[in-house]
């Protein structure tokens, strides 16, 4: 049994050479000044206007997106579960196809399709509707959950088909409604993993912006295209971006320790 | 109570059932027996109404109900595997079906004590499902579905998770139930030694049809299909004919049948007996060792026979054996 323990040293290795090590490296470069410590840089991510401004969107614009993935990805999951072993087994496989694919190349798919000059733009057009800005808010909401509702939706399908279904039945039959089953049994039920889920989708839109920068470029004041800007354009500036990049990594950890409190009152 | 007339349903090109008529009475304990894929859960879900017919029409209490969804239909439904609402307590498994009633809180908390208090699990009101054996799991689904005040229990398979001991336990507890509710079950296996010690009324099933109804007796001492005889009890089948109310084989044989032409007579191997002028010779091959009775398998003119002796005989394999046969016997004729 002793010996046992051993076997979580590659594993901790791992964790240490790949997460540990890249995490510290950016506390200290945040950190580093000629002179010993500053917190100057955070000081500035802390006050400066459009930082607080991108940290806000950032938090916003998470948030949202992963309640619409959840709450899309159930309906989905659900649909599809009920759906003829066939059938299923197609979707599914159609639904791995956005979570595989590069940002850029969603971008592209969604400029040629929701674009200025788009299938869908020019048919509104023609019908002398008004046009779908695909380079604003709503358009950017549009574009993620095209990932995030199928990643949900294939992380919650086995746990419908599993206990999902059973209980959905053993609910009707006590006399439930279908709708009275999903709030009173389905749902808390499910709460664990769709805590779980939404957590992953979660962290994942904190640092998302790749699409974004390839739809909107910078336009959109977002934490992680202000770190972007600071590591790759000509406001060239590391050791701010590491300031930034801990601060949205506290703010997701703060967020995914609320949803495992969360979590934790569901499973006891 | 429930009537089922000409019903059928299909998946795809998989006929699940295949025309099924029957009627369960009033306070019976019905049994759907049959093997594996025979449409027997099918059958079970379009009355609870997770299916409805392609054909035919299902009745509870006279009403027609294939247009009902199953909260609307007077049936409380007990699942292999339990099927218990993991986030709630067992009070709150039992209150479930009471709340959704709106009934006060007051005659739901007297209620849930009843229910509990007839499947025997009081004091364990605050405990979750997963921290329930299967056997007082299964208690607790139980008395949910019964919370419901169904007019009809259906219970599909809801031993089968359960080891031999707990079964059977609860196999009688869930008989006692019923007789004492007077409830009108529909019960679900592919065990007959269940079906018959539960049932009112066995329907044995085979492809989606019903394949012969009647009595645990009826079924048990007079199949009327070869596949009826095989499935339900212990027995051996000798192939030859039926003539002028005896069997015979290359003789007459001293057993009365019913019926004429070639067929099958059923011996069980509790009505075979050891006697000294008995008419078949024969030898063991195979004695074992059950406990309660000594099963023995005797090589006679080219049949292998199945005899049950008393556990006290001394009978071992390769001994020769005379054994007397009953006096009739059920037959059953060759399928065409
Ligand atoms: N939802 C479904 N989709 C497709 N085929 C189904 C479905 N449900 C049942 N079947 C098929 O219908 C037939 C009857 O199934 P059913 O579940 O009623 O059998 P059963 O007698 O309950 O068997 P078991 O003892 O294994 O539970 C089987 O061939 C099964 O494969
Ligand atoms: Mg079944």
């Amino acid at each position: 049994m002793r010996g046992e323990r051993f076997l979580i040293l590659p594993g901790l290795l791992f964790l240490l050479l790949f997460f540990g090590y890249p995490l510290y490296s950016i506390l200290e470069r945040s950190l580093a000044a000629p002179e010993g410590l500053t917190f100057a840089r955070y000081a500035r991510a802390l006050t400066a206007h459009a930082y607080l401004e991108a940290w806000h969107n950032s938090l916003v614009f998470a948030l949202l997106s992963t309640l619409a993935a959840v709450a899309g990805g159930l309906f989905v999951a659900y649909w599809t579960s009920g759906l003829p072993l066939r059938v299923k087994g197609f979707l599914m496989s159609l639904y791995a196809v956005p979570v595989s694919l590069s940002g850029l190349v969603v971008a592209f798919g969604f400029i040629v399709l929701l674009g200025r000059n788009g299938v869908v733009n020019q048919l509104f057009a023609a019908l002398g509707l008004p046009r779908f800005d695909l380079y604003s808010w709503p358009g950017l909401f549009l574009v993620f959950p095209f990932y995030n509702i199928p990643l949900f939706a294939l992380a919650l399908i086995p746990l419908l088909e599993t206990v999902g279904k059973g209980l959905m039945e053993a609910a009707r039959a006590s006399g439930a409604t279908p709708f009275q089953a999903w709030v009173r049994v389905l749902l808390p039920a499910l709460m664990p993993g769709i805590l779980a889920g939404g957590s992953i989708v979660f962290a994942g839109m904190m640092g998302a912006f790749g699409t974004t920068l390839a739809l909107t470029g910078f336009a959109k004041n977002l934490l992680s295209l202000q770190i972007y800007s600071l590591v790759a354009e000509s406001t060239f500036d590391l050791p701010q971006a590491a300031a930034l990049a801990t601060v949205l990594m506290a703010s997701t950890g703060v967020g995914l320790y609320v949803l495992a409190l969360w979590e934790r009152r569901y499973r006891r | 109570m429930v009537d089922l007339i000409g019903v059928r349903k299909r998946y795809g090109r998989v006929v699940a059932v295949d025309g099924v008529s029957l009627s369960v009475r009033e306070g019976e304990f019905f049994t759907l027996l049959g093997p594996s894929g025979c449409g027997k859960t099918t059958t079970l879900r379009l009355v609870a109404g997770f299916e409805t017919p392609d054909q035919g029409e299902v009745r509870i209490s006279g009403q027609g109900v294939n247009r009902l969804p199953p909260e609307g239909r007077p049936i409380g439904m007990v699942f292999q595997n339990y099927a218990l609402f993991p986030n709630m307590t067992v009070f709150g498994n039992v209150a479930f079906p009471l709340r959704l009633r709106r009934l006060p809180e007051r005659v739901v908390r007297r209620k849930v004590g009843e229910l509990l208090e007839m499947v025997h699990l009081q004091g364990l009101e605050g405990r979750y499902p997963r921290e329930l054996s299967g056997g007082q799991q299964q208690r607790v689904a139980l008395a949910r579905a019964l919370a419901r005040e169904p007019k009809v229990l259906l219970l599909d398979e809801p031993l089968s998770a359960l080891d031999a001991k707990i079964r059977e336990e609860l196999r009688g507890e869930l008989k006692r139930l019923q007789r004492e509710t007077g409830l009108t079950a529909l019960y679900v296996t592919h065990d007959q030694e269940e079906a018959l010690a539960l049932s009112d009324r066995i329907a044995v099933m085979r492809d989606g049809k019903v394949e012969q109804l009647g009595t645990p007796q009826e079924i048990y001492e007079r199949p009327s299909t070869l596949f009826v005889a095989r499935f339900v009890g212990i027995g051996t089948l000798v192939p030859g004919e039926a003539r002028e109310g005896r069997f015979h084989r290359d003789r007459p044989w001293p057993v009365q049948v019913e019926g004429e032409g070639r067929g099958f007579i059923l011996l069980r191997p509790e009505q075979l007996r050891p006697h000294p002028e008995g008419f078949l010779e024969g030898q063991v091959g195979l004695a074992t060792y059950l406990g309660s009775l000594l099963r023995l398998e005797v090589e006679t003119e080219g049949i292998l026979l199945k005899v049950d002796l008393n556990p006290q005989e001394e009978v071992r394999a390769g001994d020769r054996l005379r054994l007397a046969l009953p006096e009739a016997a059920p037959f059953i004729k060759e399928e065409a």
